[in-house]
This record gives structure tokens, sequence and C-alpha cells, in this order.
């Protein structure tokens, strides 16, 4: 036994203490302890009976230096607790109750500290903590509320959250009854009521969506659910949650209207478009686009690419500008693509196709829009068309105001100036000779006039009723006519042209056009050479083509080529000529929405073809 | 009376030739005064001068409206012709048209040789003021 320390009669009582409990002399060596201590901090069996706690405990820590100390002072130290890990056992909390020890002359001796295992209780507040923890972090970012109402007591309590949420401070006198009254009039108080009610009677829980109107006027929207309380078969009270979803709902609300928005707004818009996947596989369609595919519900679309619904150089030309827009990531913007459709027409879109990145800027897919363009591009062809037609007219129409004014202000200068000289003229042959000139000249005049108003004629639209005539019929009635010429010169004419060509023509004009050209070869024949005159037939496009050929003088086309068809132009120096056989057959022919060419070389005759227009 | 040696007259209506004639036998003495039917006939004659290095028209009328070569496809030819003196020529036509002047200008403009430019019909004031300018 140690030194110094009085022996305890009662040690056996004190190793049999149901309560651990060690006593510890003022050298802090353990004296005696109960068996619970032992086996508490896993001493059994071990020997601890002299050695310093701090030894056994293998402690240094100056709290227990202290606590002992204060003991040896004669104070009672308030107890701690202090978790202990007990080899082969799991985290254990104690209470350390501290002493001081007393002998029989009430001097300090020691002290005596006993240990409770609080491990059950430390843990349970510890849980209770984080859940009260959880609880308070829980109502309040989720925005609930719990309310309870006890039957029997018939009293009505609630959590600060219920008061947050319907806007009322804490002196507000809530009960089961007016809590109701904060709901919206109609549908929600109705079902609220209804299910209270329930709740209480028929033990029903509830959890319904509705809306409530607060304290200071506030709409909003909530969760609310009940859970009626039963005890030994009988309803005894009834808990209630209340969250607050207004924000969750507006923005809902807020995506759904968008999202409606936005729908309506791709599905209405006169534009085809979609979205499709990296792989081109369509995810979205609106209805232009379906209705361009001849497809009426979207999935019927989606999952899709562009090789099940083109042909397949089509859709390797379109998958091919989305991987390059994908890989790029530069949009491309409004570029011209026509694609054949199955009934051979064109369809010409505009299109553009914009990179679609997902939030790191990855792409992860395409927006195609594509506008038909078809119409406009038909339109623009016929504007096109309609300007060349028109310009061609104008141009036309100013040659002819030229020429007229022209040839009218030549004759009206000749007038005058024979007038001036006969007015100062004595000499009596000199005046006759110069009446003879203005009798010439007034000839020329009216002429001139007859030309003019022939070929007015010509474009008058009410003059150009085509019909069928035989084409051969035709060539013979002119050739004819021409016989004289023709047998005066020698004149040998080669025909390829059967006998069943028809033409659809102005008969007058086809006859005139004909006698023109055949005349014109006769007129400028080689002077040493019999004329050969040859007519064939081709067809070219739309048009059946009558080419007349000769073996005539022929003319620099390059030089004379733009004015052949002009009006008083010629090119040989004949005295016969007076330049509008040519400057009519145009007309005429293109009266007849044809067109006439002509190829000609010095020295090795003439060509001239005639399209003859069948269609129009 | 003025004396001008050599006159040509380029124009295919025998009226306004008839015309230009009386006036100028009328205004000056001219010695010899020759008349071209179109611009082709005129202007062979004149490079057949040019090279025979014989005497070159003093004055000469153009029309404008001819077969075969008009007057603007004579006036390109001769402009390009090696001739050292300035020759007179006035173009005689029955167009009033702007096009017609501005483009009598750009000849103008074009040459040392002197063009003018003038309606018909030609008066007789015009024809006195043109053989003026040349008897100087």
């Amino acid at each position: 036994m140690i030194k110094n320390t009085p022996i305890l009669s009662n040690e056996f009582l004190i190793k049999q203490l149901p309560i651990s409990t060690v006593f510890i002399n003022r050298e802090s060596r353990v004296v005696l302890a109960s068996d619970k201590w032992a086996l508490d901090f896993n001493f059994q069996g071990k020997d601890y009976i002299g050695k310093t706690i701090y030894e056994l405990f293998n402690k240094t820590s100056d709290k227990w230096a202290r606590i002992l100390e204060s003991c040896f002072d004669g104070k009672f130290p308030e107890p701690e607790i202090e978790s202990t890990t007990v080899p082969n056992s799991r985290e254990k909390w104690f209470e350390w109750t501290s002493s001081p020890w007393y002998d029989e002359q009430e001097n300090i001796i020691g002290a005596i500290v006993q240990a409770e295992d609080v491990t059950d209780r430390v843990l349970t507040e510890i849980k209770l903590e984080k859940l009260q923890f959880l609880q308070k972090e829980t109502t309040e970012h989720g925005k609930l509320g719990t309310w309870e109402y006890n039957k029997q007591q018939d009293s009505f309590s609630c959590s600060q959250m219920i008061r947050t949420i319907i806007e009322v401070d804490e002196d507000f006198d809530l009960n089961i009854d007016n809590i109701v009254e904060f709901y919206k009039t109609g549908y929600s108080k109705n079902t609220i009521s209804m299910a209270i009610y329930n709740a209480r009677e028929k033990n029903i829980p509830f959890k319904e969506k509705l809306q409530i109107v607060t304290a200071n006027g506030n709409e909003k929207w909530v969760n609310v659910s009940g859970m009626p309380l039963i005890k030994n078969g009988e309803y005894v009270a009834l808990l209630g949650i209340v969250q607050d979803i207004t924000d969750y709902v507006l923005k809902e609300q807020e995506t759904k209207d968008n999202e409606h928005l936005l729908k309506t707004l791709i599905n209405n818009l006169p534009l085809q478009i979609y979205i499709k996947d990296i792989q081109s596989k369509k995810l979205l369609a609106n209805k232009s686009e379906l209705t361009f595919l001849g497809l009426k519900d979207e999935n019927d679309i989606i999952g899709k690419d562009d090789f099940d619904l083109y042909d397949k150089a089509t859709a390797q030309k379109f998958r091919d500008e989305d991987v390059e827009v994908m890989i790029s990531q530069i949009p491309m913007l409004n570029k011209e693509l026509s694609c054949r459709n199955a009934d051979g027409s064109t369809t010409t879109f505009l299109t553009s196709k914009i990179p679609l990145k997902g939030e790191n800027g990855e792409v992860n897919g395409i927006v195609g829009i594509s506008m038909d363009i078809s119409e406009q591009k038909q339109k623009e062809q016929e504007l096109k068309d309609l300007i060349s037609v028109t310009s061609s007219q104008n141009k036309k129409l100013i040659n002819f105001a030229h020429i007229v004014s022209h040839n009218l202000r030549s004759h009206s200068a000749n007038f005058a100036m024979l007038l001036d000289f006969l007015a100062h003229e004595k000499d009596k042959k000199e005046r006759s000779r110069i009446m003879e000139m203005l009798s010439e000249s007034s000839k020329n005049l009216m002429e001139t006039l007859h030309n003019l108003n022939d070929i007015v004629a010509i474009n008058t639209e009410s003059n150009i009723i085509k019909q069928k005539v035989n084409l051969n019929t035709n060539i013979n009635k002119v050739l004819s006519k021409l016989k004289p010429q023709l047998d005066k010169n020698k004149a040998t004419i080669i025909s390829e042209i059967s006998n069943d060509v028809n033409l659809n023509v102005v008969p007058s004009f086809l006859l005139n056009i004909l006698e023109n050209i055949v005349s014109n070869a006769i007129k400028y024949r080689k002077p040493q050479l019999d004329p050969v005159i040859k007519f064939s037939l081709n067809y070219v496009q739309n048009y059946t083509v009558l080419s007349i050929e000769d073996n005539g003088l022929g003319l620099d086309t390059k030089k004379y080529g733009h004015k052949l068809f002009g009006m008083y132009k010629t090119f040989h120096g004949n005295p016969d000529a007076k330049g509008l056989g040519l400057y009519i057959t145009k007309n005429q022919i293109e009266a007849m929405k044809g067109k006439i060419s002509a190829t000609s070389k010095v020295g090795s005759g003439s060509t001239f073809n005639l399209y003859f227009n069948e269609k129009n | 009376m003025k004396k001008i040696n050599s006159i040509f007259i380029v124009d295919d209506d025998p009226i306004t030739v008839y015309g230009i004639k009386k006036i100028l036998t009328s205004v000056a003495q001219c010695n010899t005064i020759f008349e071209f039917k179109n611009g082709q006939v005129a202007i062979d004659q004149i490079r057949k001068l040019v090279l025979e290095n014989s005497e070159l028209p003093e004055l000469i009328f153009l029309d404008i409206n001819m077969p075969i070569m008009d007057g603007w496809e004579f006036l390109e030819d001769f402009i390009k012709l090696p001739i050292k003196e300035s020759i007179n020529i006035n173009i005689v036509t029955s167009s009033i048209d702007q096009y017609d002047k501005d483009r009598a200008e750009d000849f103008k403009s074009l040459t040392h040789h002197c063009i003018q430019f003038n309606s018909k019909p030609i008066k007789r004031s015009e024809i006195e003021e043109i053989t003026e300018i040349v008897s100087v």
C-alpha cells in the first residue's frame, strides 16, 4: 500500500460501488477505484493502483491538474464532460464529477472522482441539435411553416414561418378556424375547409397546392399538407405543413409562358426552323418545316436526319454544311440553296445555319432557318424578263421616234429650202426645176408616211392573229410572185422542207418576210454568179428555225451587223435599196414573238435565220 | 467675190446637194464642187488625194444619215488620215438631236480640223459665214 495513505477499512465496499469511482491522493495517484471504473476504462486485471491519473489516461492536460488542485483546496469543481476513446471500444462520453476527499479529521487527503457514462445522452443531444439545425435551415430555405392543433386542449400553435408566410406578427391570434380565412376565396378556401374537415372527422390526411391572400393582401401559392395524429384509434391532433412556393410557381409560370410564346412564335413564323443535334438528327421542327416536308406531326421528324428526308446528294450537301458550321463554329448566313423536288420543279431557299452552343461553349447542334424564296426568285426572273422586254420596246420606240422625226424633218427641211429659193428665183427655167423638185419631195414624203404607217400597223396588237399555215405552200406563193425576177437572174431554189411542215404565224407577215428575204437575195447577188437560194428547217428550243441561205455579196456583219435590221440602212449602194425591208421583217417576226438573225461574210453570201415561236 | 478652190458635198439627198450648190455659187466663186452619195466614196477619194499628195478640199459639207458609210463613220476615218492642214467640215443634218450635237463636239475635241454642226435646212447666211472663214 502507498505511504501516507490511510488504510480504508471499507475498501471492499468501495470496490463494489455501482458508479465508476476513483480515489486519488494528493500526489494524483490512484488509491482506490470501484470495479465499475476499471471496467469502464478497461483497466480490469491491470495494475492501476498507485499510478498517477496522468499515466493511466495518457493525459497531460492542465485542466485535470487544475480540477484536482481545486479539489485539494476543498472546492467542488463543475462536472466536466469529456470523450474518451477506450481501446477496442467506440468513443464514449463521460461526465466527471470531482470532490475533495476528507479523512476523519476533516483533512483533505485527495480527491474523489466519479465518472458517469453519458455517451447516449450526449449522442442524443448532438442528434437533436443536428435535427434542430436541419429543421431550422429547411423551414427557412424551403419556406416551410408548421402548425399543430391539439383537439383536447383546443389549442393552436404554429412556427414563425407560418406567420411570415401569411404576413402576420406574433401578436396575431391564429387558430384552426381563422387560418382558413387566409386562403383565397373560391377553390382554395373550399378545398382547405373540406380537407381540414375530412382530416378531423374522417382521419384523412391531405396535400394540396392552393393560393392564399396574406394579411397585406399579397397573393401567394402554397403547398399545404395535413396529418391527423391518432392515439389509441382516436384523433387527438392535427399537424399541418405550409410551404410558400410562390417564387417557384411564378417562375414555372414564367417559364411556361416563355416556352409558349417561343413555340407560338416559331410555329407561326413564315420561316422553316429546325434544330439538329450533333449527328444532324432533328430535335425540333416548326410548322413551316413540317408542312414543307409534307408531315403533320412533329414526332414524325424528331430523330430523323436529312438522309431520311431528302435524296442522297441533297442530304449529303446539307450534312456537309452542318458539319462545317459545327466544326468552325461560324454561322452560315443567308446562303442560297436549290433543291430539286420530286415533281421536277426547283425550290430555292435562303438558309442560315447557326451553331448551338452548350453552357461550356461546346457545340451540340445547329439551329437552321430556311426561307422558301422560290416565288421571289420567279418574280425576280419575271421582272428581269419584263425589264428586258420593256427596255427593248423602249429602245425600239425611241429608235422609231428618232427615225420618224429625222425623216419628216429632212423632208420639211427640203420644202423650206426649195420654197425659199422659189421666192427669190426669177429665172423661169430654174423655177420650173425647183417646182419639179418640190413635187418629187412631196411624193417622197407621202411614201415615207405610208411606210411608217405600215410599221405602226405591224406592232398593233389587234393585227397579230396567228394561225397554222403550211410552210411550203407559202414559200411557193412567194416564189411564183417573184418568178419574173428569179427567172431573169437564173436563180436556183433548193428546199429541204417537207410538205407537212406547218407554222403558227400571221399569214401576211410570213409572206412579206419571205418575199423580202428572197428578193434581197436577188437584189444583192454577185454580178458574175447565178443566185442560189436554199431553204432549210431546224428546231432550237421552243423555236422552229427557217434558214434562208444565198450565195450573194454578203456583208461585213462585224461592221454592219448591228445596223442590218435598222431603218433606212442600206449597205451596197444599190439604187433600189430603201433600207426598210429588213426593218419591217424584223418588226413582223418580233410581233409574232419570234426573232431573226443573220450570218454573213463579204463575198460569201448570207444566211438569214427566222425563229418562229410555236408556243406563244 | 470670195474664191474657194475645192469643195466636197457628201449627201445622198439630191435636193440638199442642189440647195447647197445653189447657195454656194451665189455667195462665192467655187472652182470645183464634188458630190458624193455616201461617206465611203468620199473617204476613198480623199485617201487617193492624200496618197497622190494632191490638193485636198478646203471645205466639206457632210450629211450624217447615209447608206453604206454614214457621216460619223466618215469622220472616224477622216481624222485618222495624215492631213496637216485644217479642213473645214460642216455637218449638215436634219437631226436636231442633242446626242448628235454632242457627238459632233466629241469629234471637234479629237482633231485639229474645224468641225461645225448645222441643222437642215441650211441658210444662205450660214453658208456665207462658212465661205468667209474658208477664204480668209
